[in-house]
């Protein structure tokens, strides 16, 4: 089977580290796997090894290339400029994918009449919910797990040279989706209350003034003495800083308020770290209060705040969260896994049930 | 099969490690009753709707059929049932609002309900009717039960088929009242691929509803039996009907309120984004407000402020605006501002046919750097793509040889040491650009604001295994390129050489922030400072580990070119350095050459002047000479002097001139500073006018420790202060292990 995915970026971001993972694996499963971008943003290096199995060229292009490749399936990844395409002329299966946490960028959803889509994909049941007030009734949408990269499923090691005092760190893109504001105010209060603990941000923003506004309301907040920056951190790296935050004995908070399934927070229970998340969207999906991570009411600062500190205050409960993250969430997102059931899927939606007969359940031999 | 499949520690095992919503058990769940809910006869629906039922879910799982059977029966007491401990604990914190209870016998809960649910569960039993009866004990109304049916090839977890045979028509006092047979492999989605029945039992005499089980078994033949049948069926008809107007009608105002509601939320959305922008603006106004306020309280506060706004009366009582004599003036500044003006500019500007700016100097001054073109012109350099190590260092200065200032002889030092030096100098106007002069060397020099604006260009732009950023002082705008230089790996060091605030406290330094040097102190891998005094600064400002690397000398300063005859005194004292009059005491010097007129005080240097403080004729002001022929000068004192001001702003230095007398061999008199570590001994500190000119006395006749003097500052060069930074970065002290550990591979992918 053939299998093309199409994604408007080829940048250094988190739907390429995907892309990577399951060009790594669909081959395992059969499924010859390529990748198309439309625009060419200096990401080509997450694909090093593989570049034979990527393509970037305008929509149009795409076209010629999915009408000459005999391409089975084409996987749209949030990427509609390519989808009136899919209108007039004949195409292999279609399937949306949708990972976009910004609404706006989703809207086009409303706008599928005509398009014969065979199934929308989506990486959490939350997500599934929003493309499904976007399409209504009727579209099949199918809950589809993000693969983790290798490097986060391997066995987290004791880091090397852990930082003295514990670390509570933040991941993620500084937008007011993911809430870094937040972020600030519950270091500030932290800070303010302890003086024993570091505050790492990894992360940029394409804003030209960014820096200046975290600057600006780092001050504000009080948390400049204890701030430490990473300014667009290379994602190979995240491991890494997990591991260091791990080892000091700090933990990982999210304050985000939109995500399509929740890659960084998931990327840091895979490395056993405490997390402290809103109780939001996705995270409940896999996220379990007190059992994996701990939850706070979103906006809460002094309910985060508490739990944080009960965490760092507890050794023993911080680690027994963070091995339970880890077993959880490689289980289900682990490359291999999350691979072979996008490969299930895959192979599922390939054959029209009318050629079938029977479309094979994505979850047989998991009834009860 | 094993025993371990169906046992209460393999289903355990089975929630804990996720597999069970890995292969999408919950969806499943929810599946299943959905599919129940829609194929129960809607008699019966409405039924058990119109007696607000309590329900049981047997078999619940993580419980996640509960809320759709409670929104489904029109009841508040649902109470899920799993004989697996954890996944009632899970359901218990998934769906917060409903009870859950651990059970493996239906008695045990010791309550009848009126609906018992029990979805896909009997077949996982060996003998699924004997399960069937004691649920149906505590049916007071109902038992629906909802299994795969003809499921011939049977997955490893199910132990029993049902077949058109396995539903008996009564289950203890329970009559089967409908059966439904449903194929669920076309649906989209599907959850099964295959068959499933949902069979409902009612129990007799408990006002349940009466109906006859459905034509799919063979009917008994008795006429009474098919005459009670048909009467039953009308009046199911008759039910369904009635039910379906209600249903028609609930769902007109269900789409009504729906509409309401998708209003609502595009409503709610609009306001959430307005308010976001309106955040977003107000933030920006703030910190804008913020940060001028900051530069408006130092430029006000500063000495050139002062003097310029004093300049300024004066000007306009010589010379006033509109006049000739202005016009003249103006025209004269901008002309030593800008070379390239003519006679006819001149003319022009007299009769005022120009205004200010619109006279254009002839040449291109103004053009900006292209960092990016240096940077990538640099990296190609040989010995710059073989280079194991790398600096950058934020200076104070441009780099200038003859001045001695510490981050020039750091770079020089370094790069005599092969490892390639991006100087990033401070510049008062972007129209001065240094040329390149240093490329021979391993020196690339690029303007601090231009690295300020894209700090990626530099941080992004060289792979040598060790990359090392020197901050030599505190700068707020280096908030970014501390960032970025993190991202990308660089081991970043503050390097502390003056009491930044004092400067600030005396009108200098204006740009100086207590927060932004706490965040560098914080944030940076090491921080050095270059004497206790400021490193107690820094531990008092939060810097947790900061360790001492002072200032240090060139040897080359004791080479003597030929001997300066001057005029000696009785004693003859001498100085040289910057006379900034921040630090320099002027009084000090005069008062002494007062009180010992047969003395002789030369002073050689830069950056200041006595600013009406009377000189005697004792003090020679000798001006700026070049480093090679300070020897030559000094070789005629009897001692040598710091003379600064004892208060805060001078106590944090550490000046490199003590350590250069002492490579001289002179005796040392020092004011306002401490002696350098462990030339104590070796350099006499005085407090006040009297106790000055006693220690210089004194000081003047211990010419025999010269060669101690020359000692120590043998082992305090420039050489042995690298040698301690890099031996401080391969040793990975202070939090630099860690930023090595962080990055100890080579990296891809930015997030």
């Amino acid at each position: 089977m053939k299998v093309l995915f199409v994604y408007k970026y080829l940048t250094l971001g988190g739907c390429e580290t995907v892309l990577r993972a399951r060009l790594d694996g669909l081959a395992a499963h059969g499924i010859d796997a390529r990748a198309w971008f439309l625009h060419d943003g200096g990401g080509r290096s997450v694909f090093r090894g593989l570049e034979n199995r990527i393509d970037v060229g305008s929509a149009p292009a795409a076209l010629v290339e999915i009408e000459r490749g005999g391409y089975d399936i084409v996987s749209t990844l949030d990427t509609e400029e390519v989808l009136p395409l899919f209108r007039s002329r004949y195409t292999p299966r279609l399937i949306v994918e949708v990972h976009s946490p910004y609404l706006e960028n989703i809207e086009y959803l409303r706008r599928m009449r005509g398009l014969a889509v065979a199934e929308y994909l989506v990486p959490s049941a939350y997500q599934g919910r929003i493309v499904r007030e976007r399409v209504g009734e009727g579209p099949p949408i199918r809950v589809c797990p993000n693969p983790l990269r290798e490097e986060f499923a391997e066995p987290p090691a004791e880091f090397p040279a852990a930082p003295r005092r514990p670390v509570v760190a933040w991941v993620g893109r500084l937008d007011d989706l993911k809430n870094w504001k937040e972020m600030l105010k519950i270091a500030g209060r932290l800070v303010a209350r302890r003086g024993d603990v570091d505050i790492w941000l990894a992360g940029r923003s394409p804003d030209h003034d960014s820096g200046e506004r975290l600057l600006d309301r780092a001050r504000r907040e009080g948390v400049l003495a204890h701030l430490r920056w990473f300014r667009g951190l290379p994602h190979d790296r995240v491991p890494a800083l997990l591991d260091a935050v791990r080892g000091s004995g700090g933990l990982i908070v999210s304050t985000s308020r939109g995500e399509s399934f929740g890659m960084t927070v998931a990327e840091a229970m895979s490395r056993a770290c405490a997390v402290v998340v809103p109780r939001y969207g996705p995270f409940p999906e896999f996220v379990e209060h007190d059992g994996s991570g701990v939850f706070y009411e979103p906006g809460e600062i002094d309910e985060a705040v508490r739990h944080i500190e009960m965490l760092l205050d507890d050794a023993g409960r911080r680690r027994r969260l963070g091995d339970r993250a880890r077993a959880g969430i490689i289980a289900r997102y682990g490359p291999r896994p999350a691979v072979a059931a996008l490969a299930e899927a895959l192979q599922a939606i390939a054959v029209p049930p009318a050629r079938l007969g029977a479309v094979p359940a994505v979850s047989a031999s998991g009834a009860r | 099969m094993s025993e371990w499949v169906n046992s209460e520690a393999y289903w355990s095992a089975r929630f804990a490690n996720g597999d069970w919503e890995a292969k999408l058990g919950r969806e499943q769940t929810r599946f299943f009753a959905r599919l129940a809910i829609e194929h129960i006869h809607p008699a019966i629906l409405d039924d058990i709707h119109s007696c607000r039922p309590s329900v049981c879910d047997w078999g619940c799982a993580l419980g996640d059929a509960v809320p759709i059977l409670a929104e489904a029966f029109g009841s508040r007491d649902v109470l899920g049932v799993d004989f697996v401990e954890s996944a009632v604990a899970r359901a218990t914190e998934l769906h917060p609002g409903y009870s859950f209870r651990c059970a493996s016998e239906p008695a045990q809960l010791g309550r009848e309900f009126d609906v018992v649910f029990t979805s896909n569960t009997l077949e996982h039993l060996e003998r699924p009717l004997d399960s069937m009866a004691r649920l149906a004990v505590i049916a007071r109304r109902y038992l629906i039960v909802l299994v795969p049916f003809l499921e011939h090839e049977r997955i490893e977890e199910h132990l029993s088929t049902f077949d058109d045979a396995a539903f008996p028509l009564r289950v203890g006092s329970h009559q089967l009242v409908a059966a439904t047979d449903l194929d669920t492999t076309h649906l989209q989605p599907t959850f099964w691929s295959g068959r499933q029945m949902l069979a409902v039992y009612a129990r007799e005499g408990a006002g349940a509803l009466d109906l006859a089980r459905l034509s799919w078994l063979a009917p008994p033949s008795s006429e009474g039996y098919r005459q009670a049948v048909s009467g039953l069926k009308a009046r199911v008809r008759e039910l369904a009907d009635r039910g379906i107007q209600q249903s028609a009608r609930a769902e007109a105002e269900a789409a009504q309120l729906r509409a309401e509601l998708d209003r609502a939320v595009a409503k709610a959305a609009e306001l959430k984004r307005e308010l976001g922008l309106a955040e977003a603006e107000l933030d920006r106004v703030q910190q804008l407000a913020g940060q001028h306020q900051r530069v408006v309280d130092a430029i006000h506060s500063s000495v050139a402020w002062r003097a310029v706004t004093r300049y300024r009366a004066l000007r306009d009582r010589v010379a006033a605006p509109g006049t000739l004599r202005r016009r003249g003036y103006d025209f004269a500044r901008r002309a030593l501002q800008s070379p390239g003006y003519t006679v006819e500019d001149l003319a022009a500007a007299l009769r005022g046919s120009r205004g200010p700016g619109q006279v254009q100097p002839a040449d291109g001054q103004g053009q900006r750097l292209d960092i990016a073109l240096e940077l990538a012109r640099f990296r190609r350099r040989s010995a710059v793509r073989h280079a194991g190590t790398l600096a950058a260092i934020f200076a104070t200065t441009r780099l200038l040889d003859d001045e001695g200032q510490r981050p020039t002889r750091i770079a020089f030092e370094l790069a005599r040491r092969g490892i390639p030096v991006v100087f990033v100098y401070w510049r008062w106007s972007t129209a001065e650009v240094v040329p390149q002069d240093r490329l021979h060397e391993g020196i690339l020099q690029l303007p601090i604001d231009a690295v300020v604006a894209d700090p990626d260009a530099l941080f992004g732009a060289f792979e040598a295994k060790e990359r090392v950023v020197l901050f030599e002082f505190p700068h707020p705008s280096f908030f970014e390129p501390l960032a970025a230089a993190h991202a990308a790996g660089w081991v970043a060091i503050y390097d502390v050489l003056d009491d930044w605030e004092e400067f600030h406290r005396v009108g200098q330094a204006i740009w100086w922030d207590e927060a932004a040097e706490r965040h560098l102190i914080a944030s940076a891998d090491a921080v050095f400072a270059v004497n206790p005094l400021l490193a107690e600064r820094i531990r008092s400002l939060g810097g947790s580990s900061v360790e001492i690397n002072a200032n240090g000398l060139r040897p080359e300063i004791a080479q003597l070119d030929r001997p300066r005859q001057v005029e000696r005194g009785e004693v003859t004292v001498g100085y040289f350095g910057y006379l900034a009059g921040a630090w320099f005491d002027w009084t000090l010097i005069a008062a002494a050459a007062r009180a010992r007129p047969e003395w002789r005080f030369y002073l050689i240097g830069y950056g200041g002047s006595p600013e009406g403080v009377d000189l005697p004729c004792n003090v020679v002001l000798l001006g700026k000479k070049p480093f090679t022929e300070l020897a030559s000068y000094a070789a005629s004192w009897d001692v040598a002097v710091v003379p600064f001001k004892p208060d805060r702003l001078a106590a944090g230095a550490d000046p490199i001139k003590t350590y250069e007398y002492l490579a001289l061999g002179l005796p040392v008199v020092v004011t306002g500073v401490p002696p350098p570590t462990g030339a104590e001994g070796l350099v006499r500190r005085a407090e006040g006018l009297d106790d000055f000119i006693t220690q210089l006395a004194a000081a003047a006749g211990e010419r025999d420790q010269a060669a101690a003097r020359r000692a120590y500052a043998a082992g305090n060069t420039w050489e042995a202060r690298v040698d301690r930074l890099l031996d401080a970065i391969r040793r990975g002290e202070q939090r630099i292990g860690t930023k090595r550990a962080l990055f100890a591979s080579t990296a891809a992918g930015a997030r």
